[in-house]
């Protein structure tokens, strides 16, 4: 099973990018241009994971993680963003976002971090051995998950 | 929302200084109000002392003259008449001008009759008695046959001195001497002097003053003023100037100087009339008040305007201030956009996440969009920095603007081509040269171009041409976008601003662009200005003056 990820990205090139950095690593990626949009799209799918920029046109990325948590998302929120100033980094982990990463930033963290986010949420692509999952979020799918993930066959 | 309430925070501080001014000037109004109705009463006090002492110092001068002149019985006995009174004459003319005498006599009773001698260079002739002493021979021939002492005619500027046999004796007269005054000799030395002294000390007079026969309304003898007009009508102070009084002897005999019989009371001859110059010393106060009123409101005025003048620019410091700020944040994240791509897809193609020729082509375009991007950005932002010290000197070269026109268009043929426009360059031929540096002009036509694609890619066609003025060339940039709103074109020459639109839009830029357009063909004796076109759309139009035509 793969993970499923929502990148709201403006810039067309980044989005690119990103999509195919992540699809390259076998995430299943959606994408989407504006905070509207975003947040319709969560609405219509499940995803484990937001992948949000903070200057958006129309809602920005803060606004738009602050709307999805109220609607109960409980995937893991990364922030891109061009601000390096604490205040946004602390603002952006208030609002609901777990993690963050500022522009321009090096695409091996931002896989790492995925990675990690993912599996802290246990949301980690399994191995095929335990491919099977007892519910959505069982206390032993999570555990089981971690172990598996870091097991080396 | 901070912004709205320190504004409001400066507009009331501003109106209390407001406040503060009005109630201070007002309270100065009423107090220097109290003093000027003091004042003149004050200044008339000390004026009538002036003038008193000035009136004192006359009647010594004239008394003091003629008790020089006027010998007693005793140098009478034993001189003789005529060496006693060269003596005396030579005396005085050694100490005084004697201009203030236009004619001294002597009646002597002989054989039962008046001779008169006249007094000149110290000799003493006899002489006619002239018209202007007929009364006062008679009243002498009334004296001598035993009649009423004489007294002076009040009006006339003659003085008769008896001189006594015995002081103690009213009655033994030996002779008389008389003196006329003379008008010309005192209008031009003794009056002008006093009044200097007395009146008038500094270097500009303050007060007119005009002397004149008998009463204030007699004819003038003496006027400060340059029509010789007198100032007896509202005069601040008036005196009598000449004592009738004088008729006894200043100097009877034994030591009897200036016995009390000095008076000016009573039966002045003359009368010294004083005004302030500005009409009274009422108006003088008056004037003085409205200077003075004059003076604090302009310091008040002053106060206010640099009050204002203070908030208005600690005002605009502070937009200017956050200007930058927005500059800082917006270029920041406009320069990091085109790198995160950039780096981003060079990461890619390195780790293969990317392996179809189509998609390296596709990653490559999109390395030298974004690269070309960071470059025109870095290029503004450097170009503005350099405009802000350009003391330096610059190049300065004629070129066509027709070429300059070609080569930013071929320039950004690519990024017009990705926005989906359609780029038309329209140059007239025969366009006079221009002179500047090109470089810095094609910046400034690259970033007008630019922003017809960013803002005005929806009308999918960007105009320019270029076209001869009346003194060089007029170049259009037009786009068919939805132009720039009318609230916003003043400021759009700015640096840092940017259109509300824009920033909504996230449309990438430094908000420097324009700015380094009006500098630059500022520069360059040049102007440049925003309208939109009648089809909509902005049209940005720059004026450019020919090149000087090289023999």
């Amino acid at each position: 099973m793969t993970s499923r990820i929502l990148l709201v990205e403006d810039a067309p090139d980044v989005q690119l990018i990103v999509a195919d950095l992540l699809r390259g690593h076998g995430h299943e990626v959606v994408v989407s241009s504006d905070g509207t949009e975003g947040l319709r799209v969560t609405g219509e799918q499940k995803f484990d994971l937001m992948i949000l920029d903070v200057m958006l046109p129309g809602i920005d990325g803060f606004d738009v993680c602050r709307a999805v948590r109220e609607r109960g998302f409980d995937g893991g929120i990364l922030m891109l963003t061009a601000r390096a100033q604490v205040d946004d980094r602390v603002e952006g982990l208030r609002t609901g976002a777990d993690d963050y990463l500022i522009k321009p930033f090096d695409s091996k963290e931002l896989l790492a971090r995925v990675g990690a986010l993912l599996r802290r949420l246990g949301k980690t692509p399994l191995t095929p051995v335990l491919q099977y999952q007892f519910g959505a979020r069982s206390r032993w799918t999570s555990i089981g998950a971690r172990y598996c993930a870091a097991a080396p066959w | 929302m901070k912004r709205l309430e320190q504004t409001r925070i400066e507009w009331a501080l501003l109106g209390v200084i407001a406040v503060v001014c009005a109630v201070l000037s007002f309270l100065q109004y009423h107090w220097t109000g109290e003093l000027s109705r003091a004042e003149p009463a004050h200044l008339r006090a000390g004026l009538n002392e002036q003038v008193r002492r000035l009136v004192l110092a006359f009647n010594e001068e004239i008394r003091e003259s003629c008790a020089m002149l006027l010998p007693d019985a005793k140098e009478l006995r034993e001189q003789g008449m005529a060496e006693a009174h060269r003596v005396r004459y030579e005396q005085w003319a050694a100490a005084h001008d004697r201009s203030v005498f236009s004619r001294i006599g002597i009646a002597v009773p002989e054989q039962g009759a008046l001779q008169l001698y006249g007094i000149g260079e110290g000799r003493s002739s006899p002489m006619e008695w002239p018209s202007t002493w007929g009364t006062l021979r008679e009243t002498m021939i009334a004296r001598v046959q035993g009649g009423r002492p004489p007294g002076n005619s009040p009006d006339s500027g003659t003085l008769q001195f008896p001189v006594f046999a015995d002081p103690r004796n009213r009655g033994s007269e030996i002779e008389w001497m008389i003196f006329d005054l003379n008008p010309d000799g005192l209008r031009s030395k003794m009056l002008p002097r006093l009044v200097t002294e007395y009146l008038n000390p500094g270097a500009d007079p303050v007060y007119d003053v005009s002397v004149s026969w008998g009463g204030p309304h007699g004819p003038v003898l003496y006027s400060t003023r340059s029509d010789q007009a007198s100032v007896s009508d509202g005069a601040d102070a008036t005196a009598g100037l000449f004592s009738g009084e004088m008729g006894a002897s200043p100097s009877a005999g034994q030591g009897g100087r200036g016995r009390g019989r000095f008076h000016d009371e009573g039966r002045s001859r003359w009368t010294i009339a004083v005004r302030h110059r500005a009409g009274s010393l009422d108006i003088a106060v008056a004037h003085a008040r409205t200077r003075n009123l004059a003076a604090s409101l302009v310091l008040v005025g002053l106060l206010g305007g640099t009050a204002w003048a203070l908030v208005r620019y600690t005002a605009r410091s502070r937009r200017l201030a956050e200007m930058q700020f927005r500059f800082a944040a917006g270029v920041s994240h406009d320069l990091r956009t085109p790198l995160t791509a950039i780096r981003g897809a060079a990461f890619n193609l390195v780790e293969g996440v990317v392996k179809e020729p189509a998609a390296i082509g596709r990653y490559a375009k999109l390395i030298l969009r974004n690269a070309e991007e960071l470059t025109s950005m870095i290029e503004n932002v450097l170009a503005f920095s350099a405009s802000l010290h350009s003391d330096k000197a610059e190049r300065r070269e004629v070129f066509a603007v027709g070429d300059l026109l070609e080569h930013a268009a071929a320039t950004m043929a690519q990024e017009i081509e990705q926005a989906g426009c359609r780029i038309e360059v329209t140059v007239a031929p025969e366009l006079p040269g221009v002179a500047g540096d090109p470089v810095a002009l094609e910046l400034v036509f690259r970033n007008l171009i630019g922003n017809a694609v960013r803002h005005g890619a929806g009308g999918k066609w960007i105009g320019v041409a270029a076209a001869p003025s009346n003194d060089g060339v007029e170049i259009r940039v037009c786009d068919r976008g939805p132009g720039i709103p009318e609230t916003e074109r003043e400021r759009i020459f700015d640096p840092f601003y940017r259109g509300e639109q824009t920033r909504a839009q996230r449309v990438q830029g430094t908000g420097l662009g324009l700015s380094l357009v009006k500098t630059t063909v500022e520069r360059l004796q040049g102007s440049v200005e925003v309208e939109n076109s009648p089809g909509g759309g902005a049209q940005f139009t720059v004026r450019l003056p020919a090149a000087p035509k090289v023999a």
